[in-house]
């Protein structure tokens, strides 16, 4: 997205919400974000561990909870079954209006950090998310 | 060794060797609460040395039973038997040493060595560790094994989990001696408990493998129930109001301190002096240093504390603004949320020498910022058809659900001779916090 400072990775998760719309699961969401690192030109901005169920960024959990507790996204718990919940996550209007007001600062350079994002999405918002979890763990055990 | 939680604890001979070595004696002048004892519970003069030997026997007895276990299955993981047994005696170092680097009373003094030595007790844990390493050696355990289990950072995940995870023998040994010392009889059933723990991953990338919980309702239910009890201590022990207050009080008697007394700098700067600074020799250099850090130690022994003047949760705005205190509506910089989420310490900090800028005494208001702590992740030995995933714990548990709420209150806390004053500025107090959080 060519920005180095330290507001990266607020504007990289915030800008996937907006573009995505709703984030179904929070294992569909690291997975997006783990793709878009590794495949996309997306700065590593979270680091990940490559778990043997596929990768996960710890940073990246902190970081979509602060936003759920600041109220800048909405975590919706929807039930799957018996005893058995799924978690989706969806950019409340505050968090819109700071996501907008970040470009803002960002001048020209907004339009870039836009196009990078809306490719990110256009790309994986139909991928199933058990595709998304296998193409991530090949991905992290460096197999083809 | 006798201990009144785990009752017999045996030492291995390295730690029989080191024990009584001035860096490992040093936890016996630090208290496990620190300040607590001083103010809200009497009973908890437990400490830190205690603390380090239950996290070892912890682990050890944890580690025995993911060997059995491993050694129970028809189909063993390749070179996971012999991995936890070649490590075993790390994990038992790594947890005895975990927290040899804390300063006096604790947490006192994390903040103040990041801002002003530009270090951590963790890191300076890991220093002391490395003075042992002739001892470690000798007994085939490697020193960097130790402080990669230690960090947390480990090739092999499922050993630092073990010290340093969602559900580590620390936080166990902890709730079961914290409680037990201030005097709440909660308690769960350890044994139990340890049970329902287990190594989750398939073939033999063991690097990928983590800790996580047996795939029954009774480990999904004994899990919730520690969980539960955690988040419970932080409530109504670890951030407790007055001696939260104390503590704020003591951090910025040392930060003040370390200007002018050269010589408390120096026991902290220097490794080797650092490990002989106990809460009474803290206590006294501060005593000795004129001006606001006398004063405070003083008063906290008199009990003779600041006044909370102000607490009103910021998280989660109510009207329109993006944060809301005091009946304003603020919309803080980028900048600002982003210390927020790394470095509260350092926001509180930051507003609390603003706030004071032209006032006779260096900390006549002190601002704090408090976050309610939350589970980390736990996954279960169930497979997620949908996702492909093992199960979070939070998405089987009602409970631990609600527990992943996160809070975070803004405090004010006013110098006891000023308590007056500071209630009538408190609404000017306010907006001159809005102002800060809007130019951050």
């Amino acid at each position: 997205m060519g920005r180095t400072n330290d507001h990266n990775e607020a504007l990289f998760a915030l800008g996937l919400l907006a573009e995505f719309g709703t984030i179904e699961g929070r294992t569909r969401f690291q997975k997006i974000v783990y793709l878009a690192q590794r495949e996309r030109n997306v700065p590593q901005v979270f680091r990940f561990i490559p778990y043997y169920y596929g990768p996960y960024s710890k940073s990246l959990t902190n970081l979509i909870s602060f936003f759920k507790t600041i109220g800048f996204l909405e975590e919706r718990r929807v039930k799957l079954g018996l005893d058995v919940f799924r978690y989706d996550y969806s950019l409340t209007e505050r968090g819109m209006s700071f996501y907008e007001r970040i470009l803002r600062t960002l001048g020209e350079q907004a339009t870039t950090v836009r196009s990078t994002i809306k490719r990110v999405a256009s790309e994986l918002r139909d991928v199933p998310t058990t595709v998304l979890v296998s193409r991530a763990k090949k991905l992290a055990l460096g197999k083809p | 060794m006798i201990d009144p939680i785990h009752g017999s604890i045996s030492l291995p001979q390295w730690l029989i060797r080191i024990k009584d070595e001035p860096p490992i004696r040093r936890t016996i002048n630090i208290k496990q609460l620190g300040l607590k004892a001083w103010v809200d519970f009497p009973g908890a003069i437990h400490t830190r040395y205690l603390h380090s030997l239950g996290t070892m026997h912890l682990a050890a007895k944890l580690t025995d039973l993911l060997i059995k276990k491993e050694e129970r299955r028809s189909y063993r993981r390749s070179g996971l038997l012999e991995n936890l047994r070649n490590n075993k005696n790390s994990l038992m170092a790594a947890s005895f040493f975990h927290d040899i680097g804390h300063g006096p009373f604790s947490h006192v003094l994390d903040y103040v060595l990041e801002k002003e030595f530009h270090t951590t007790h963790e890191k300076i844990t890991c220093e002391i560790v490395k003075q042992f390493k002739d001892d470690l050696v000798r007994e085939s355990i490697p020193v960097d094994h130790v402080n990669n289990i230690i960090r947390g950072e480990h090739d092999y995940p499922y050993l630092a989990d073990i010290v340093n995870g969602p559900l580590d023998v620390d936080k166990v040994d902890y709730i079961l001696r914290d409680s037990y010392h201030v005097g709440l009889k909660y308690s769960f059933d350890l044994d139990h408990f340890l049970d329902q723990i287990t190594i989750l991953g398939e073939g033999d990338e063991l690097g990928t493998f983590e800790l996580g919980l047996e795939k029954d309702l009774s480990a999904i239910a004994c899990a919730t129930v520690f969980l539960l009890l955690w988040t419970t201590m932080y409530d109504i022990v670890y951030c407790i109001q007055n001696s939260r207050i104390a503590e704020k009080m003591l951090e910025k008697a040392i930060l003040i301190a370390i200007q002018t007394n050269k010589n408390l700098k120096e026991q902290i700067r220097n490794l080797k002096k650092y490990q002989s600074l106990d809460e009474w020799s803290l206590m006294r250099e501060l005593q000795q240093t004129k001006g606001f850090p006398e004063e405070i130690v003083s008063r906290i022994r008199r009990n003779d504390l600041y006044h909370m003047i102000y607490d009103e949760e910021i998280s989660g705005a109510k009207e329109e603004g993006e944060i809301s205190f005091g009946g304003l509506q603020v919309k803080p910089t980028h900048r600002f949320y982003d210390e927020l989420q790394k470095r509260p310490d350092e926001v509180a900090e930051e507003l609390s020498r603003k706030l004071n800028e032209g006032r006779e005494q260096e900390y006549d208001v002190i601002c704090d910022i408090v976050e309610r702590r939350v589970p980390e992740q736990v996954h279960l030995a169930e497979k997620n058809e949908q996702t492909g995933e093992p199960f979070l714990l939070s998405e089987r548990s009602d409970v631990v659900y609600a527990l992943e709420q996160e809070r975070i209150h803004l405090k004010l806390y006013v110098h006891p001779e000023r308590v007056k004053d500071g209630r009538r500025r408190k609404n000017k107090i306010l907006g001159t916090i809005k102002e800060l959080l809007e130019a951050w």
